[in-house]
């Protein structure tokens, strides 16, 4: 699945300047997690829940952090088929690195900040989420662990906090801005006819 | 054997951002939105017009660019694209999803920049990076908000359709 995400992170300082909430953590089980969406929405998606011991904490961003926490994978479409957002693959059992969070505002689950959010430890190397074509991979894929949590210590230091670069969070919409904003001056001509004829979406896998 | 393997992982694509989107079957493609808020209307207008700058011709129809909008909630995207329908060995696409995030406050501009982007992905771009567009004039950008398709993106469509 191929999204445009809220943060794409191009350095270690920023990733973890931005991200709320970083621990150490240790995967002990995923199973599958809430529904959303329906037919008229494109189809039913179903979430993957993955229980993270925490290890330890190095940022909590004003939280309490739970000792086990739920964190949220996608997922499965409507077909049944398994998918993963951009480059971050599902958590096994047993993966143990760092995990760089946010809380849904709306339910009591965690996510990745962005799916560049998780760096595992397999065999003391680090093993990046991002997209190994972009920027932030290279800095963060292949370093020791001591080597990696060294740079997030020193990040993380009361100390060294005005260097950290902060990305603004977005803003939820209002129900007057989801129904329309106000246009820009941005001009672009639009297609005659409508589109959206409140017709039933193609079922899926097609017949056709 | 590969399809079948195919089947039992998460699929994603693995390439360049000149082809690290979803491969359409064909250049000619129907789209059709799904009771769409007027902003996700403005994006999927946007979209589709950007797509006919490429070599990628499009109509007004069900079958192939399918678009969706909701408030979709706190979920750390503002959208994406994916297949619901894929060729037997899952190389080629017949029905691509886009969806839109309600949840987050876009302007009139980003809106247009995100169609524009998921589109993007439905020609089988993938996202591009400061490093590989120095003039900021892509919309497959993620950190910000450009309105079309550069001369490179429309290049890789060509290239990877």
């Amino acid at each position: 699945m191929h999204a445009r995400e809220d943060f794409n992170f191009t350095t270690v300082n920023a990733l973890v300047g931005t991200a709320p909430v970083i621990v150490k953590g240790t995967v002990l089980s995923a199973e599958p997690g809430r529904k959303v969406g329906g037919v008229e929405d494109g189809g039913v998606d179903q979430a993957r829940n993955v229980t993270l011991r925490v290890d330890s904490v190095l940022k909590k961003g004003g939280y309490t952090i739970p000792s086990t926490l739920t964190l949220e994978e996608w997922g499965w479409d409507a077909a049944g088929n398994a998918y993963q957002m951009e480059h971050l693959t599902w958590s096994q059992v047993g993966d143990t690195g760092y995990y760089f969070l946010d809380k849904d505002v709306m339910l009591t689950t965690w996510r990745y900040a962005s799916s560049q959010g998780r760096v595992l430890i397999k065999d003391g190397v680090t093993k990046s989420s991002a997209d190994p074509d972009g920027p932030l991979f290279p800095l963060i894929e292949g370093r020791t662990n001591s080597d990696f949590y060294a740079e997030l210590k020193r990040l993380l230091d009361p100390a060294n906090a005005g260097q950290l670069t902060v990305l603004p969070q977005p803003v939820p919409a209002s129900g007057e801005q989801q129904n329309e904003v106000p246009d820009d001056g941005a001009t672009e001509p639009v297609p005659d006819g409508s589109t959206d004829d409140g017709s039933e979406p193609t079922p899926y896998p097609s017949s056709t | 054997m590969s399809a079948a393997f195919a089947l039992c992982l998460p699929f994603t694509a693995n390439a360049g951002h000149d082809d690290n989107g979803t491969d359409p079957d064909n250049r000619s493609q129907a789209v059709k939105g799904f009771n769409l808020t007027a902003n996700g209307t403005k994006a999927m207008n946007h979209g589709k017009s950007q797509l006919e700058r490429s070599v990628i011709t499009t109509s007004w129809g069900g079958g192939d660019i399918e678009v969706y909008d909701k408030d979709y909630g706190d979920n750390g995207w503002h959208g994406y694209a994916d297949c619901t329908d894929w060729n037997a060995l899952w190389t080629s696409c017949d029905i691509i999803r886009v969806r839109f995030n309600q949840y987050s406050y876009k302007t009139s501009s980003q809106w247009k920049s995100l169609g524009c982007h998921e589109f993007g992905h439905t020609a089988d771009l993938g996202h591009r990076a400061r490093s590989n567009d120095t003039d900021n004039n892509s919309c497959m950008r993620e950190e910000i908000w450009p309105l079309y398709y550069d001369q490179h993106d429309l290049n890789a469509i060509k290239a990877g359709t």
